[in-house]
């Protein structure tokens, strides 16, 4: 197992947003929590990324204890979310955000194949190199928020709700790519409040609701359940 | 008309030290939404080190001794700043922003007055790094060499300073956290050393105008920083408070419309223009000349 979660609690002041959460993903998953609004599911997220502070619990990857390391550290052990809403940097341009991608890497000879990389994955983005990223649309944003992730090289994915805003056919070209992604070999935890689609793409599953899992198992088999059925696939 | 022509290189100058401070408040604030109140405390710092390191070295009398002196009080100055967001804003820096603009405010004061208690409370004179000389005659206007040096010595630093934001992977990163801290700390940018790096920038450059400053009005004592720390502060929102090429302008327009009042008015007005000019630019553009969404903000 390369990423366990072991009870971990967040609270926002006296509101508590996670209430003893453990999950784990092993090295190759795609794994993915579902839950609603409110949830945690977020707050998972960034308390594992280090944006929020963790009340207790532990947080490892890879027997490295993440709960006790800054978030930029944690992006340097192969941790990287992309984050909900996407949070490019709008003033700067598209090959500026992902060069930052590629902060914590010295050599600069292995940037311009990253780059290529990320090109392959999305060519749209290579069109659009010099423009500011506030030009893109919604959907060229998450492809370039994406790309910047995988600039990092990361060994696990944390992705906050990738479908969020964009139309169909494009989420279904995101979802391919994240399969594209995952076959070299990235670990992939996802977040999705669209339940039929996640649990499509992953192959475990956790159910979130009030801060706490409520169930997990085989994609397959929560695709079955009948709570999961009723709450989250609308069936 | 020459006479306007003098004013005009006279403004100049004061521009281009205003701009060398106002691009520390700017930087500052663009990254943590700070006025570092205690910033024009520093640029007093650099002209009392250029004094003490000039006696101490006995140094006079030659640009030679202008080119050591520069550099080793922008570097006390940047340590200056490296500790003061350390020690003073680091602390509160998730509180919220009236607790941060509180404390830069009493940092200003324990600056002003230790200043006091350590250097004394009388005035002392920078002594004459370089002699004065009318430099360049262009038909009856003259540029001394000193506002030749001053204008230049600007203009260098801010050469420097924009092929730092612009062109390096430091400047990226400087951009990328004035745009968000949480997007730049999750691709794995050392968010904190950006911020100390930006503090260490903005407070060599107010170090070297205090030298400069030290050149053509040798009166240093430590309450110097508080007016032009403020008009400075006037000319960055003038221009547009994040925005670097608005410090810039801002500086120029307040420094050149301060001495054409102070030589055609009355030099009791030329304080009074900067608030004048606060207040307009409050009121009807608050987001400055240069400033808003789309300007590059660090």
């Amino acid at each position: 197992m390369s990423l366990i979660i072991n009870n971990l609690h967040v609270s926002y002041g006296a509101i508590k947003a996670l209430r003893g959460v453990s999950l784990h993903v092993d090295e190759g998953e795609i794994v993915t929590i579902i839950g609603s609004n409110g949830a945690g599911k977020t707050t998972l997220v960034k308390s594992l990324s280090g944006v929020i502070p963790k009340q207790s619990g532990k947080i490892t990857y890879k027997g490295l204890d993440l709960g006790a390391l800054p978030s930029h550290q944690i992006v340097a052990s192969g941790v990287v979310q992309v984050p909900e809403g996407r949070l490019i940097f709008q003033n700067l341009t598209v090959r500026e955000n992902l060069e930052l991608g590629s902060y914590c890497r010295k050599k600069s000879s292995l940037i311009q194949s990253d780059l290529e990389e990320v090109f392959n994955f999305f060519p749209r983005l290579k069109e659009r190199i010099k423009q500011p990223a506030d030009t893109l649309s919604g959907g060229e944003q998450q492809m370039l928020a994406i790309g910047r992730a995988l600039m990092v090289r990361p060994q696990l994915l944390l992705l906050d709700e990738p479908s969020l805003g964009l139309a169909p056919n494009l989420v279904q070209q995101i979802f391919k790519i994240l399969k594209a992604i995952h076959e070299k070999g990235v670990s992939i935890l996802l977040i999705e409040q669209d339940a039929f689609l996640a649990l499509r793409t992953a192959a475990r599953g956790y159910v979130m609701e009030t801060g706490k899992i409520i169930l997990e198992g085989k994609s397959g088999e929560l695709l079955q359940n009948s709570d999961v059925k009723r709450a989250y696939l609308g069936v | 008309m020459s006479s306007f022509l003098q004013q005009l290189i006279n403004g100049v100058a004061w521009g281009s030290i205003y701009a060398l401070i106002a691009l520390g408040y700017t930087m500052v604030y663009g990254i943590i939404r700070l006025i570092n109140f205690a910033h024009g405390d520093v640029y007093m710092i650099g002209a009392m080190s250029g004094y003490f390191l000039a006696r101490w070295l006995s140094l006079q009398n030659g640009p030679a001794s202008f080119f050591i002196i520069l550099p080793l009080s922008m570097l006390v100055c940047a340590l200056l700043g490296f500790v003061i967001e350390k020690l003073a804003y680091k602390p509160v820096r998730h509180a919220p922003r009236i607790t941060a603009l509180i404390t830069a405010i009493g940092v200003s004061l324990f600056l002003e007055y230790g200043g006091q208690l350590l250097f004394g409370a009388d005035p002392k004179f920078f002594p004459t790094l370089i002699p004065t000389n009318p430099f360049i005659n262009l038909g009856g206007v003259f540029v001394s060499n000193i506002q030749f040096l001053i204008i230049i010595t600007s203009l260098v630093l801010m050469i420097i300073l924009h092929w730092i934001v612009m062109r390096t992977k430091m400047g990226l990163c400087m951009r990328a956290v004035s745009f968000s801290h949480t997007a730049s700390a999750l691709v794995g940018i050392p968010v904190d050393r950006v911020i100390s790096f930006t503090f260490i920038l903005g407070s060599a450059l107010a170090g070297a105008a205090g030298v400069l400053v030290g050149l053509s009005n040798p009166k240093v004592e430590p309450l110097m920083g508080i007016m032009p720390g403020i008009k400075a502060f006037v000319a960055a929102v003038l221009g547009g408070i994040g925005s670097i090429p608005g410090a810039l302008v801002g500086s120029l327009i307040l420094g050149i419309s301060e001495t054409m009042v102070t030589a055609y008015i009355s030099s009791t007005y030329r304080d009074a223009l900067a608030f004048i000019i606060l207040i307009l630019i409050l009121l009807f553009k608050p987001t400055g000349l240069l400033g808003g969404r789309q300007q590059t903000k660090v």
